[in-house]
């Protein structure tokens, strides 16, 4: 944050964020970004370490991709959802899998968003929760 | 009477008699004719045997009887016949008369007799020589009753060939009908195969635009955060052409999504789920998809109180959105956008039309095939989707289209489409 030519938009977010992706780059690229914007961001490369991540924290919302490898993305939300009901989830997703994005609508998610998206809709979902 | 009675014709000669008159008497024993004489005075001096064979009665009740008096005759013509030997007599000549016989034994027969007068020494004598003709008569009955069978057979006959001719003009209606659902069959397997070749461009580009939006979304995102950075170091005055430079990433990103959503849509173009739709909605969200430049004049010609139709809300907007947006793309220097609905006949009609410089006609028939296009950015299957997607509507698209004048798309969707 060195050289800034005007100040960070939010450096005293305190919003906690989980972003589960198994994709590197994607992964990566949002962390960063959402870093940048103050927020506090835990990383977590698959549906298992989600579930771990939630078991432990309470996040303001949570970023998670609907395709990966071991268990899904939906089957990871109901998981987090048992732990935490009231968390907000936006699931991701590259691929028009109808089915499992109708079975993640009917567990009470913030949103469903295509890859790729603006980020501006990820930082407004972000601010709408976290920012609260 | 009394002048020959006793006597016998012929006489027994006292001689024997000559070959002559033996062949003359053979030749009256064996004729098939009856054949019977009779004097001046009406008696009969001679019959054969023919006519004792067909009448039952021997010789002795025929010979030295007077006509009227034989018992095969029917008495209620003997004056008819007494007439007629007078007249004879007299050197009358008569035709050939009918006469029937009654047998001794009951049964009938018919003789065709004929009369003829004959000279014998000073005398003169008749001779009746008859002929069976009740056989003849049969024959002639039995031919009337063949002739009525034969004409009852040709009346059948007519009618079977009058059937025959009906069934043979069904059949040619049939074969007609046979004929059209071929073609009809024809049409529709070819519609199948192209379907089918669809499908398998469809599941590959379908596949392939997927596994590309992760790497282009994280491609985004690093845009994004670079964009973020640059714009706030000194950069963003120092190196402009970096921005600029993201600017296009941004752009080509954007292209390079575009085209996966194509290729989505068209691998996602399956079965309707329809839901009664109202086609003004359908041009309004399309409409609302897009931004219309400015350049270009949009009229809207909607028909007033369309009946809704049943059919795939998102389906049909995605074929006007890329209807529309041909239209926008064919007129870059600007003009008229006519967005045109009515109904025709049982078929409720879309028209997009643009003023822009029209379809070479060598393009026409192949703008719907999927990836043919002219456009540098474009793969070729905005229209195959909407055909497709159409198709899948039962309806129809087609296109019209004028060198420098324009190009006008037409949609036909069925009203019955409820």
């Amino acid at each position: 944050m060195t050289n800034n030519l005007c100040e960070p938009k939010a450096v005293n977010k305190t919003g906690k964020i989980l972003v589960v992706d198994d994709m590197p780059g994607m992964r990566l690229t949002l962390v960063e970004i959402l870093e940048d914007e103050g927020y506090n961001v835990i990383v977590a490369e698959d549906g298992y370490q989600a579930i771990a991540a939630a078991r432990e924290n309470h996040f303001d919302i949570i970023f998670m991709d609907i395709k990966m490898p071991g268990i899904n993305g939906v089957q990871a939300l109901r998981e987090i959802k048992r732990l935490d009901p009231g968390v907000a989830v936006v699931m991701m997703t590259a691929y028009s899998v109808e089915e499992l994005i109708d079975e993640a609508r009917s567990e009470n998610i913030l949103d469903v968003i295509y890859k790729p998206f603006d980020i501006e809709k990820i930082l407004a979902l972000v601010k709408a929760s976290a920012g609260k | 009477m009394s002048k020959t009675e006793g006597r016998n014709y012929p006489t027994p000669p006292a001689e024997p008699p000559s070959d002559g008159e033996m062949l003359y008497r053979d030749m009256i024993e064996l004729s098939p004719d009856t054949i019977m004489a009779v004097d001046m005075e009406g008696k009969v001096i001679l019959c054969n045997e023919s006519l004792v064979g067909l009448t039952g009665y021997p010789r002795s009740e025929v010979l030295g009887k007077h006509f009227t008096e034989l018992k095969f005759l029917d008495g209620t013509r003997l004056p008819e016949y007494a007439g007629m030997f007078e007249a004879i007599m007299k050197g009358g000549d008569f035709p050939p008369v009918n006469t029937p016989v009654t047998r001794r034994d009951g049964g009938t027969a018919l003789l065709e007799v004929r009369w003829a007068r004959l000279q014998v020494g000073n005398e003169q004598i008749l001779q009746a020589t008859g002929r069976d003709i009740g056989e003849h008569k049969r024959l002639e009955a039995e031919l009337k009753k063949k002739n009525r069978q034969l004409d009852a057979q040709n009346e059948e006959l007519t009618a079977a060939n009058e059937e025959l001719r009906a069934t043979e003009e069904e059949l040619r209606a049939a074969n007609e009908e046979l004929l059209a659902t071929n073609d009809e069959l024809q049409e529709t397997q070819e519609r199948l195969l192209r379907s089918e070749k669809l499908a398998a461009i469809g599941q590959l580009a379908g596949g392939v635009g997927h596994e590309l939006r992760n790497p282009l979304g994280a491609i985004k995102n690093a845009a994004y955060y670079v964009r973020n950075k640059i714009n706030k170091s000194e950069l963003a005055y120092g190196e402009p052409k970096i921005l600029e430079f993201l600017d296009i990433i941004d752009d080509e990103i954007n292209t390079a999504d575009k085209i996966i959503g194509d290729l989505l849509g068209f691998s996602r173009v399956g079965k309707p789920s329809v839901s009664p739709v109202s086609i003004d909605a359908v041009i309004n969200k399309a409409l609302a998809h897009l931004t219309i430049p400015k350049n270009i004049v949009l009229r809207r010609e909607l028909a007033e109180r369309l009946p809704e139709i049943k059919a795939d809300i998102e389906q049909l907007n995605q074929v006007l959105i890329n209807l529309i947006t041909n239209a926008i793309q064919a007129m870059p220097e600007g003009g008229k956008l006519i967005i045109k609905t009515f109904v025709r006949g049982d078929n409720l009609v879309i028209e997009v039309s643009d003023s822009g410089g029209g379809i070479p006609p060598d393009n026409l028939n192949k703008i719907f095939d999927p990836l043919f296009t002219t456009k540098a950015k474009g793969i070729g299957l905005g229209l195959a989707v909407c055909k497709s997607i159409i198709e899948r509507h039962q309806g129809q698209i087609s296109v019209n289209s004028q060198e420098g004048k324009g190009t006008t798309f037409s949609i036909e969707l069925p009203r019955g489409n409820r």
